[in-house]
């Protein structure tokens, strides 16, 4: 049997060889469809690497308390696409984050609330900035860094903290924003400090550093604006506590809301999933329109093959007569499928990764290479192989040879 | 004549085509009794059921009806995969257009049917190699079929079919497509074969190639017409064949020597 498999990739091989260009079109449809796919995890990846990076590095002292949707996969697809920011549900609000900071144990507390807001500098009108409400904890937890001032005040009334993109926009300058106002409903706030360039677009806050301005919690309440609390960071006294910390957390919110429970409290690496984040709706969406593109590729591989087997009758004719059964035509010509597939998977593959590397220079996404995702691509490409080129195997195999023996072409 | 000379032995077997008003008989109640060693040439007009028949000695095609024995196990009751091994081993088949694959090398179309037959690739080589040199073909292995003369690639096809070593050696009009002089070569060839103690059945047109048979069947409407032998049963070649694989020499004398004793016996 071995021996018989052998020459089935050696003729399977010589068929393809015959038709380089026919064959290697076929094989760039699978190898488009897996090089997508490979993108797409490959990102994905990375994105979870980078944010589980943040998480350790800030150590491993931190719970973070997610508002969470309790519904099938699908509809938080759909909610994700309809809903313009899916936290308008958090049921989390800034007394939960005061009565969190009661707690022993409860080394700090940052909430982030964040709403759109209108800016009015001396020269320049910002309609639509980033508003967040938290505490002086966030630039512990995030570990920011500020080029200039502090990282807010409860000394100084109305201090505010700004991006550093936010921050040329509005008052022009990226290095000399500390001490300048600007009015917010009808507040006015004086800027305390002012954010270093970031280096993570990506975070586990779900929060743009460059481009957003940072107010004391309580103060959104005062100018009357419209926020969610889409996140509550807590910094725990040490690291051992973490889950009896995240206990008392979870009874002490399950009272708070009766029982009602719509929020998630996440430690240690499962702070860096990003379940119901937009990443990974738009990356199910992607996938899905890649498996499509390998579904039309897997389409052009059965498509080749029954060209094959039509141009190849009489071929099937005199090797049965000469003593090959149905089985053995089968599997001469489910090997061409094999082949193609997953010779279009390898370079797949390659594509994929070559893309990404690509992308990787103009963004901060580093290429995540694993097992898993060869797993993916390679196994995906076998039952491609095996899926698309059944049909066409079967019908070769089922040619009558007397019938096919007279077929002249 | 001992049961084990038999090698096909045929009762009844009819080929219907179509239904109702459209039916036609390609055999009709078709007797046939082959015995090891004969060279069976059957003629008769087109349409008369010559290549069904052959067709249904192949393993190629089902009767309607009838039983078909092959060295004495009845084939209907074969599943498919063994008729395939059955052809691969036992049957070697000859075409009037050579039918061999065009993009593959003399050599790898010999080897073809060894394959199917589960030979190692050093072995299909080999034996190949022994056979092509015995029809003077040896330098032409790596030649592709296009490159050789209609009256060669009949000739390699005489090859092929001969490389497992078969019982039964069916020719379709073999000759039909070569010129007088190639046809001459292929019919040489296959009454060495003969001479060598294998069974052949060939259909032709040709009466004049008749001469070489031990045996000539006239066919009309899908039954015998006439049935000639030209040579006694027990005048026909001995069955030894071609060997190419070490033969355990002990054992086959011992064969031999029953099978002598079995012949002396009946005579009497």
């Amino acid at each position: 049997m071995a021996l018989l498999l052998r020459t089935h990739y050696r003729l399977a091989r010589e068929s393809i060889r015959k038709n380089r260009t026919r064959s290697f079109l076929t094989c760039l449809g699978i190898a488009v469809g897996v090089a997508s796919i490979i993108l797409i995890m490959s990102l994905m990846g990375s994105i979870n690497n980078v944010i589980s990076a943040q998480v350790k590095s800030m150590g491993a002292d931190l719970i973070v308390i997610r508002p969470a949707q309790h519904v099938d996969a699908v509809e938080s697809v759909i909610d994700g696409l309809t809903a313009s920011n899916r936290y308008m549900t958090s049921n989390l609000t800034l007394t939960d984050a005061e009565v969190i900071a009661g707690l022993d144990s409860v080394a700090g507390v940052a909430p982030i609330a964040a709403g759109v807001a209108t800016l009015r500098a001396e020269e320049r009108t910002i309609p639509t900035a980033n508003v967040i409400g938290t505490s002086t904890e966030l630039a512990r937890v995030q570990n920011l860094k500020l080029s200039n001032g502090i990282f807010l005040s409860d000394k100084v009334e109305n201090s505010a903290v700004i991006g550093k993109a936010l921050s040329l926009e509005l008052f022009g300058t990226g290095t000399e924003a500390v001490g300048k106002t600007f009015a917010m409903g009808e507040e006015k706030f004086i800027v305390v400090g002012l954010l270093e360039e970031t280096e993570d677009p990506i975070n586990f806050n779900n929060v743009d550093f460059d481009n957003s301005v940072f107010v004391r919690a309580d103060y959104l309440k005062r100018i009357g604006l419209n926020y969610q609390v889409q996140q509550i960071d807590v910094r725990a006294e040490n690291t051992g506590a973490l889950s009896k910390l995240s206990e008392e957390i979870g009874d002490l919110l399950n009272s708070a809301k009766n029982g009602d429970k719509n929020y998630e409290i996440l430690y240690g690496d499962l702070i860096s999933h990003p379940a119901g984040s937009m990443f990974m709706v738009v990356s199910s969406m992607l996938t899905v329109v890649a498996g499509v593109s390998l579904i039309v590729g897997g389409i052009g591989v059965m498509n080749i093959l029954l060209v094959s087997v039509a141009e190849r009758t009489r071929e099937i004719g005199i090797r049965k007569a000469v003593g090959a059964s149905s089985m053995n035509i089968l599997m001469q010509f489910l090997f061409e499928a094999m082949i193609l597939s997953v010779g279009g998977g390898l370079l797949g593959l390659i594509l994929g990764y070559v893309i990404a590397f690509l992308i990787s220079i103009v963004t901060p996404f580093a290429p995540f290479i694993s097992w898993q995702i060869l797993g993916v691509s390679v196994g995906t490409s076998v039952v491609i192989g095996i899926l698309f080129g059944m049909y066409p195997a079967i019908k070769a195999a089922r040619k009558n040879p007397i019938e096919s023996l007279r077929y002249y072409r | 004549m001992s049961p084990q000379d038999v090698i096909i032995d045929m009762k009844g077997i009819t080929k219907r085509y179509g239904f109702g008003d459209t039916e036609s008989y390609a055999l009709r109640d078709f007797d046939l009794t082959v015995k090891r060693g004969e060279f069976i040439m059957i003629m008769g007009p087109s349409g008369c059921g010559k290549t069904t028949l052959l067709n249904i000695i192949g393993l190629l095609d089902k009767p309607s009806l009838g039983a078909y024995f092959l060295n004495g196990k009845e084939v209907g009751r074969m599943t498919e995969q063994r008729k395939a091994k059955v052809r691969a081993k036992k049957i070697g088949v000859i075409f009037q257009d050579f039918n061999l694959i065009s993009h593959l090398s003399v050599l790898d179309n010999v080897v073809l049917p060894m394959t199917y037959a589960g030979f190692t690739k050093t072995h299909r080589e080999l034996q190949a190699d022994k056979v092509l040199e015995k029809f003077h073909l040896q330098e032409k292995e790596y030649y592709m079929p296009y490159q050789l003369s209609g009256g060669q690639q009949q000739r390699v096809a005489i090859a092929r079919s001969l490389v497992t070593n078969p019982e039964i050696i069916l020719a379709d009009e073999p000759t039909g497509n070569l010129d007088s002089r190639s046809s001459r070569i292929v019919m040489e060839e296959l009454k060495e074969i003969h001479s060598e103690g294998n069974t052949i059945i060939m259909v032709t047109h040709n009466p004049a190639l008749t001469v070489y048979a031990t045996r000539v069947i006239n066919m009309l409407d899908g039954q015998i017409d006439t049935d000639i032998k030209t040579v006694e049963d027990d005048d026909l070649p001995q069955p030894v064949k071609i060997h190419f694989r070490q033969r355990n020499v002990l054992k086959e004398v011992k064969e031999a020597l029953s099978g002598k004793g079995e012949e002396k016996e009946e005579k009497k």
